[in-house]
């Protein structure tokens, strides 16, 4: 059997699921060559995408819009986490070709909301733009009670579709996987642990809505 | 002059076991695998990816499954980290019937779904094994459960169980590692229902996961994702615990990527000669010799193998005499009610934990209760901690809105899949297509299944129940499925029966050793064999009559 010993960044990739010093079998704590070739092919996924579907305008709108959902603050925002290029790979290579379209669409309205443009209006005046177009959408269907575990809500609004890519690129990067959220420390299980004021969620391994599609 | 003393057709939980114990006992064996090769440790590939590294973050593929995977995409346990393990739906086909829809969850690799299964494990009871006898659907059980008691045994001390000894007579105590811990919360709803409802019982799941070290494997270290494959071998497979096993005897031989697709038979039509199969890689056909034959392909496999071995002397299909081959398929319908909780919402939990709680079924345990429908069911219990995943999807930006997606929510969702007994029923069917075949020139499956009233009564049991638990438990506002939407038959992935076993040969497949009536080398030991369904999770039993047959096989040799 190939068992190699782990370099330090595969360490550290694994080591950021296990915070707790319980005693861990050592071949749970090695990789095999596979794994190991595996998670090298497998780094951050967008860098193994090429996306070249939005123009700079559309971009930079992308990118100021997820800045105004997830800003950077005393932890990483949207930017750290590269969410515009997460919205841009997910609408050329995810979206079907109907969403897709509906989606540049909206994109391109909302650069054009004025004569002044979006993306040069000040952040005050962004802000003003982007809650109105979410009071406009308030009879959508996308901000249900619970409607947030199906797989995509293809009627939603452009404003309710372009904050959802948003809150999912970011919730599920590595920013915002490891430096907003915290991975569930991995060596035990304990059902109860107090959780305080500084606790964070713990960051998913799968999406929910991709376990709650066989549910009924 | 055969080639082996004993073919194996599948690598899962059954052909797992049997590869084993033959193995052990001397002989030289050949396991026949129709999926890829998947190595213990080193082809586990996506175990511990993070998120970031999945296709899009782990979100669907929604054209690629459409395409590829339309029948397996809608298991809960498919997903982008091991969507490699499932069967191809396009280029593996069967059909089913409209309006009486099967879906018939496949892996296609080796180990088959001792990899993707959710590990929970429950003994049958006598009043299972009386069912059929009792009430007169099917045919009578030919082993009492003090016959099978000491083969579960045999199994559970091999596999590892992790559960808590209740002492119940309808569902009894496995060889047990220490239990699981519970959540906060589960063990508040314990108390209630303790007081409330103190005729149900409230326990941790039983699991085939390891809650300490255990013959040489490690025990869990609560990562999660078991479905990736596990390198400590922390829960059962055929590549953690069976196949190594195998494999140490010297006797054993491996051979993936090989399609079997018929067995043919002696003059006399009472002795398998030889298993024909096809290599997927090449499509060179082959034949294989062995004294014995051990059909562990699953259910709808394996029977599909022995409908497609017909002949002059069995025209209905090899070992058919009986005309009950393809016939009975059964499932376990369900139902998945929600709760929300507020109890213990300042506590928070560490690991993830691959295990639920369970409820043992309590309906119809004596004679004197009186419901309009049969036998039973039991309910899988499983918490889960609200998170920004559910409150997303509101208004608001910056730096409060990021905020408000950081902690827990202050709720649990508590969830009760109700999994129901069904019954055997002779229209449920698996068949083979008159023209159509697969690539392998195999004539396609064709499914054709439906609930009986009996399971469509006991759904409205299962629902209103629901509603009493969640009301005993607590549940600030609960959530119950209409019992009109049981889920499609073979969803639970807990296909039954085609082949049953049964004392009367007019009547059944196999004998009370899983071997054919008609063909005396010729064993059928996946779920195919059942002659009835109980409501618990079936792979355990799987195990102890597949042991169990193996040691009559050697015997008769």
């Amino acid at each position: 059997m190939n068992r190699t010993r782990l370099n330090r960044r595969e360490f550290i990739q694994c080591a950021a699921f296990l915070s707790t010093g319980s005693a861990i079998a050592p071949s749970v704590l090695s990789m095999s060559k596979e794994q190991q070739d595996f998670v090298r092919e497998h780094s951050d996924f967008l860098q193994h995408k090429t996306t070249n579907l939005f123009s700079e305008p559309q971009k930079s709108c992308a990118a100021t819009v997820a800045r105004h959902v997830i800003p950077s603050n005393d932890t990483p925002g949207a930017d750290e986490a590269n969410v515009a290029l997460f919205i841009e790979t997910m609408v050329q290579h995810w979206f079907s070709a109907a969403e897709r379209k509906q989606f540049i669409e909206g994109l391109d309205d909302l650069i054009d909301i004025n004569a002044q443009k979006f993306n040069h209006l000040n952040s005050q005046q962004q802000l003003s733009v982007l809650e109105s177009l979410e009071d406009d959408a308030s009879e959508a269907a996308w901000f249900d009670l619970g409607n947030t575990l199906r797989i995509w809500d293809s009627d939603a609004p452009f404003i309710c579709q372009l904050k959802e890519l948003v809150v999912l690129g970011f919730m599920l990067s590595e920013v915002g996987s490891t430096q907003f959220l915290k991975p569930n420390p991995m060596g035990m299980f304990a059902g109860s642990v107090t959780l305080k004021k500084e606790d964070s969620a713990h960051a998913s391994q799968i999406p929910l809505r991709v376990l709650n599609k066989a549910v009924q | 002059m055969s080639d082996f003393d004993a073919i194996v057709v599948g690598s899962g939980v059954s052909g797992g076991w049997a590869a084993k114990e033959l193995t052990e006992q001397g002989l030289k064996v050949l396991v026949l695998e129709r999926g890829k090769q998947v190595e213990h440790q080193k082809d586990y590939t996506t175990e511990h990816t993070p998120v970031w590294q999945l296709p899009y973050s782990g979100l669907p593929n929604r054209v690629q499954d459409a395409r590829e995977h339309p029948i397996q995409s809608q298991t809960y346990a498919f997903n982008e980290s091991n969507k490699h393990f499932w069967n191809n739906d396009r280029l593996n086909p069967y059909i089913q019937t409209e309006g009486a829809e099967f879906s018939w969850r496949r892996a296609d690799i080796v180990g088959g779904r001792s990899l993707l299964w959710n590990r929970q494990v429950y003994r049958w009871s006598q009043l299972d094994f009386d069912a059929n006898k009792n009430d007169g659907h099917g045919v009578p059980w030919p082993v009492s459960y003090d016959e099978i008691a000491p083969w579960y045994s045999y199994v559970e001390k091999f596999i590892g169980v992790s559960g808590q000894a209740e002492g119940l007579d309808h569902l009894p105590d496995s060889e047990f590692l220490p239990p699981m811990d519970m959540f906060g919360l589960e063990k508040t709803i314990q108390g209630r229902l303790s007081r409330k409802l103190p005729k149900l019982n409230f326990t941790i799941g039983r699991t085939a996961t390891l809650t300490r070290p255990h013959n040489g494997r490690a025990a869990c270290h609560y990562c999660g994702p078991c479905d990736r494959g596990c390198s400590g071998g922390s829960y059962f497979s055929s590549q953690s615990s069976t196949l190594p096993a195998a494999k140490a005897t010297g006797r054993l031989t491996l051979i993936s990527d090989q399609v079997v697709t018929h067995l043919l038979h002696n003059e006399a039509g009472t002795k398998v000669t030889a298993v024909a199969a096809v290599d997927t890689k090449t499509g060179g056909a082959k034949l294989y010799t062995a004294k014995l034959v051990f059909l562990c392909a699953s259910t709808v496999g394996s029977t599909q193998i022995l409908l497609n071995s017909k002949s002059k002397l069995h025209p209905d299909g090899l070992a058919n005499g009986s005309k009950a081959l393809g016939r009975y398929l059964m499932d376990h319908p369900k139902l998945t009610h929600t709760g929300i909780m507020i109890d213990n919402a300042a506590q928070y939990y560490q690991g993830n934990r691959p295990n639920g709680c369970y409820i043992p079924r309590f309906r119809n345990l004596n004679k004197q209760e009186n419901h309009d429908f049969l036998r039973g069911y039991g309910y899988q219990a499983n918490v889960l901690r609200a998170d920004w995943q559910f409150d997303f999807n509101r208004k608001g930006f910056g730096a409060d809105y990021k905020e408000s997606l950081r902690q827990p929510g202050p709720f649990w969702i508590w969830a009760l899949t109700g999994f129901q007994e069904s019954l055997p029923n002779s229209d449920n069917t698996i068949s083979l297509h008159p023209n159509k075949t697969d690539r392998f020139g195999v004539p396609l499956v064709v499914s054709k299944f439906n609930w009986s009233e009996n399971e469509k009564k006991m759904a409205n049991d299962n629902a209103s129940y629901a509603g009493k638990i969640f009301r005993a438990a607590g549940a600030i506002q609960y959530n119950v499925a209409d019992p009109g939407s049981l889920s499609v038959g073979g969803s639970s992935i807990h296909e039954m029966g085609t082949a049953r076993m049964g004392d009367d040969p007019q009547s059944s497949v196999l004998n009370k050793f899983n071997r054919s009536h008609e063909v005396e080398n010729l064993y059928v030991t996946d779920g195919a064999f059942m002659a009835s369904s109980s409501c618990v999770n079936p792979s355990l039993s799987y195990m102890a009559f597949t042991a169990r047959a193996c040691e009559h096989a050697i015997k008769n040799l």
